[in-house]
Parts: C-alpha cells; sequence; structure tokens
C-alpha cells in the first residue's frame, strides 16, 4: 500500500521544542451555511494527541441566516475579490477578522490529558474548474486551507500554565451540492509556560520607559 | 532554527480522505533558505525523505519597490505588510500578521517543485504567504526577541495546468503548507510540510465548450 511506503520513508525530526511541542491530525465536519458555524471533529492517530476533540468556530455576527443570502453574503465578502485569473483561475477566501475561536480536548488519562482554547486564522482556495471566473456547481467541492494558531493561557490539566502559537494545513471536501464539508488537517503547535505573567507585564513596562 | 515535527504518517491518511477520487494527493515535506531582506526574494531548497514529491522546491516574492539595504528594508517590509494586520483580541493573542499575495503585491508570489532526475516534473504556480509574529509583551511594539523568534507561516497554493509537466503532465489542483520557524535574517533556514491535490486538466475543447455552455446559463 503507497501510504504504508510513505510511513517508512518519512523521518522528520524534531527539535528542542522551547516547553513543548503538540502535533495532532484533525478530521472533523462543519457548514459555513449553519449558525452557528463550528467545525468540530475528532484526533485521527497516531499523533501527540490520539484521542480527543477538537473545534474551531467561525464567527457569523452580522451574516444572514437564511441559506440563500448567507451563501451570497459569504461570496460577495470573502471570495468574489480575491479571484485570481489562470489556468484555471482561483479563489482564495481568508477569514482572519475577527479571529477564530480554537478548542482542543486532549483525552489522555492524567496527568497528560486536558483542554486547550486559542484563536486560528484561515485561509480557503479552491479552483475555477469551468475557467470562467464564475462560480459553478463543481467549483468549490473541494480545496484546500491552512492558518495561524495562537494558544492563550488558560489550558487545564497538562496544559495549565501553557501558551503557544502554531500552524495548520490540509484540505476539504464538501458535500456538494449540499453545504456541509469536511476538513482534514494537521495542526502543529509550539506550547510555553506562560504561567508568569507578571514577566511580560514588567518587560513591557520597562520598554515603554525608553520610547 | 526550530524544526516542524510531523506526524507524517497521520496527515497522509488524514489528507488522503478528502481528497475527490478524480485527484492524487501528494504529501511534502520541504527544507531550504532564503529571505524577505534579500532582493530578489527567493527561498528554495528540496524536499525530504517521506515527501510523495521529490527534487527542488522554489518559492518567489515579488519586492518591486521595496527598499534594497538595511534598515530601510525590514522597516518597510514591516509597516507594510504586517503592521496594519495588528489584532489584540482576544487577551493574549496580540499579534501581527505579515500577508503576501496577489492581493497584496504587485504580483501574486510564485512556486516552482521540479524534479530533474527519475520521475521528471514540474509544478508550479501562485502561492500566498502569511508570517505570525507574537506581540508577547502587549505592547505593540516590535521588541528584538519578538522580531528574532521563530515565526509560524501558511500558504495556499494554486498548481496551474500551465506549468505541469512529466510525472505530474497536465494537472493542475490546490494545496497548502506551513511551517514555524521563519526569521528575519539574510539566510533563514525554513522548513515546512504541506500538501497538493492535482486534477487532470481539461482538454482546450472541453473547457471552451463548458465555458460556452456555462454562459449561456449566466
Amino acid at each position: 500500500m503507497r501510504v504504508l511506503a510513505i510511513v517508512a520513508v518519512a523521518a522528520v525530526v524534531l527539535t528542542s521544542p522551547a516547553f513543548g511541542f503538540i502535533s495532532y491530525n484533525g478530521v472533523g465536519t462543519g457548514d459555513f451555511l449553519a449558525s452557528p458555524i463550528v467545525f468540530e471533529g475528532n484526533m485521527a492517530p497516531p499523533g501527540d494527541i490520539e484521542t480527543g476533540l477538537w473545534r474551531i468556530t467561525i464567527p457569523d455576527v452580522g451574516w444572514p441566516t437564511e441559506p440563500v443570502a448567507r451563501e451570497q453574503y459569504i461570496w460577495n465578502t470573502y471570495y468574489a475579490g480575491n479571484y485570481t485569473p489562470g489556468t484555471p483561475g482561483y479563489w482564495t477566501g481568508r477569514f482572519d477578522v475577527p479571529l477564530n475561536p480554537l478548542y482542543i480536548q486532549d483525552d489522555a488519562p492524567a496527568p497528560d490529558g486536558g483542554t486547550m482554547s486559542g484563536v486560528c486564522e484561515l485561509e480557503i482556495t479552491f479552483s475555477d474548474n469551468g475557467e470562467v471566473g464564475v462560480l459553478d456547481g463543481d467549483d468549490g467541492c473541494s480545496g484546500s486551507l491552512s492558518g495561524l494558531v495562537i494558544i492563550i493561557n488558560d489550558g487545564t490539566g497538562a496544559y495549565d500554565g501553557l501558551c503557544g502559537d502554531g500552524n495548520y494545513f490540509g484540505s476539504f471536501a464538501k458535500d456538494c451540492p449540499n453545504s456541509s464539508e469536511t476538513w482534514n488537517f494537521g495542526m502543529y503547535l509550539w506550547l510555553y509556560d506562560c504561567s508568569t505573567p507578571v514577566e511580560s507585564t514588567t518587560w513591557g513596562a520597562v520598554k515603554a520607559l525608553y520610547q | 532554527m526550530r524544526k516542524l515535527a510531523i506526524a507524517a504518517v497521520a496527515v497522509v491518511l488524514a489528507l488522503a480522505l478528502a481528497a475527490p477520487a478524480s485527484a492524487q494527493m501528494k504529501f511534502m515535506v520541504g527544507s531550504g533558505t532564503g529571505s524577505l531582506l534579500v532582493s530578489p526574494v527567493v527561498y528554495s531548497g528540496t524536499f525530504q525523505p517521506g515527501s510523495q514529491l521529490t527534487g527542488d522546491w522554489v518559492i518567489t516574492i515579488d519586492d518591486t519597490g521595496w527598499p534594497t539595504t538595511e534598515p530601510e528594508r525590514f522597516n518597510y517590509i514591516w509597516n507594510t505588510f504586517f503592521v496594519p494586520n495588528y489584532t489584540t483580541i482576544p487577551a493574549g493573542s496580540e499579534k501581527w500578521t505579515g500577508k503576501f499575495n496577489a492581493q497584496t503585491l504587485p504580483t501574486a508570489p510564485q512556486f516552482w517543485f521540479e524534479e530533474t532526475g527519475g520521475g521528471a516534473y514540474t509544478l508550479g504556480g501562485n502561492i500566498t504567504l502569511n508570517i505570525l509574529v507574537r506581540d508577547f509583551e502587549v505592547d505593540e511594539y516590535l521588541s528584538g526577541y519578538e522580531k528574532d523568534h521563530d515565526h509560524n507561516f501558511n500558504s495556499t497554493l494554486n498548481p496551474s495546468c500551465d506549468n505541469s509537466t512529466g510525472l505530474y503532465d497536465n494537472t493542475y489542483g490546490t494545496g497548502s503548507l506551513s511551517g514555524g520557524d521563519q526569521n528575519f535574517t539574510t539566510a533563514d533556514a525554513i522548513e515546512f510540510v504541506g500538501q497538493v491535490m492535482l486534477s487532470p486538466c481539461e482538454s482546450p475543447v472541453e473547457s471552451t465548450t463548458w465555458g460556452s455552455i456555462k454562459a449561456l446559463y449566466e
């Protein structure tokens, strides 16, 4: 099996994480036409987190809730203005203002498990398969996604006192003509000890004196 | 430099689930060097063991109009691409994001993947680049520590029919990649992981016909 061949030769090395490096693979579903927009799923082992839950919520304050109007709003706001002609052309949607809340739950038994939360940016691209610059039935049924991640200091369990940042990349497949879609991605996080916020505050104050 | 650790096996398995039946998904791990501070901006390197793509990779960014000397060049990059994208909400996530793409540059950044040996191929097209710089001190001021910290980055990419040859001749698609070690140095070593999903290009006749049919209904 081809995948197993890849397994055998995959030899990327982890070196010197500051306080901890965590990676996991997420598989889940969501729907931009549903409100609230919640993409949610589980981890796909192997990975540093093998059992648990991830959730990315796309803020939709002010978006129409009626499906046709909502789809048109999303198109006009996030994609139509970001068309790049080519062979074929493609659209790129950026969902980064406001940032998207992220929740990660590691179900490993104590003392290893716990929860993290933060925010992420999301960039989605898909091809204009008809090469006309107009969305047709096949466009947007699959594509790629990636983003940047920030973990804020409100974790629990093994992640208590940690914050950090990271990234993710993956793909999506929509259940066309339905609007629900499946995401598959790998997320990579570098976690730091943020349990002493006084240091940051003090350093900021010192810098302010010299600005 | 901190390297990106990959659960390569699981990524391949997970991503393959989302690829359309007509598409072939290729997982990649790349390492190389480049710099935003050197003109022209060229990141280049090789695909690493574990990749389903082999050979070399190149990413270029159009730096037309950017200063060529320091500190003017970094200041220009910072003020043009990062400062407008400073965010503070929620607390604890304060950051700048630099966005380099077809909408923020004179021309879209380009990528080129190539194998010249056995299994020769080329894949090329447009790519984006987003770089995360944390404001750890929450003061909207870039400190030396924050500037020198390893920065996460991500991209989406679009291989085009015009640039596919050899093993992947007449294919196009989308892809994405990410990494965690961008730095503002003149010889910045980076590593990334990613994927491309490739589909067969339509023949010119098919494309023209389909375009005409769509036009009838618009």
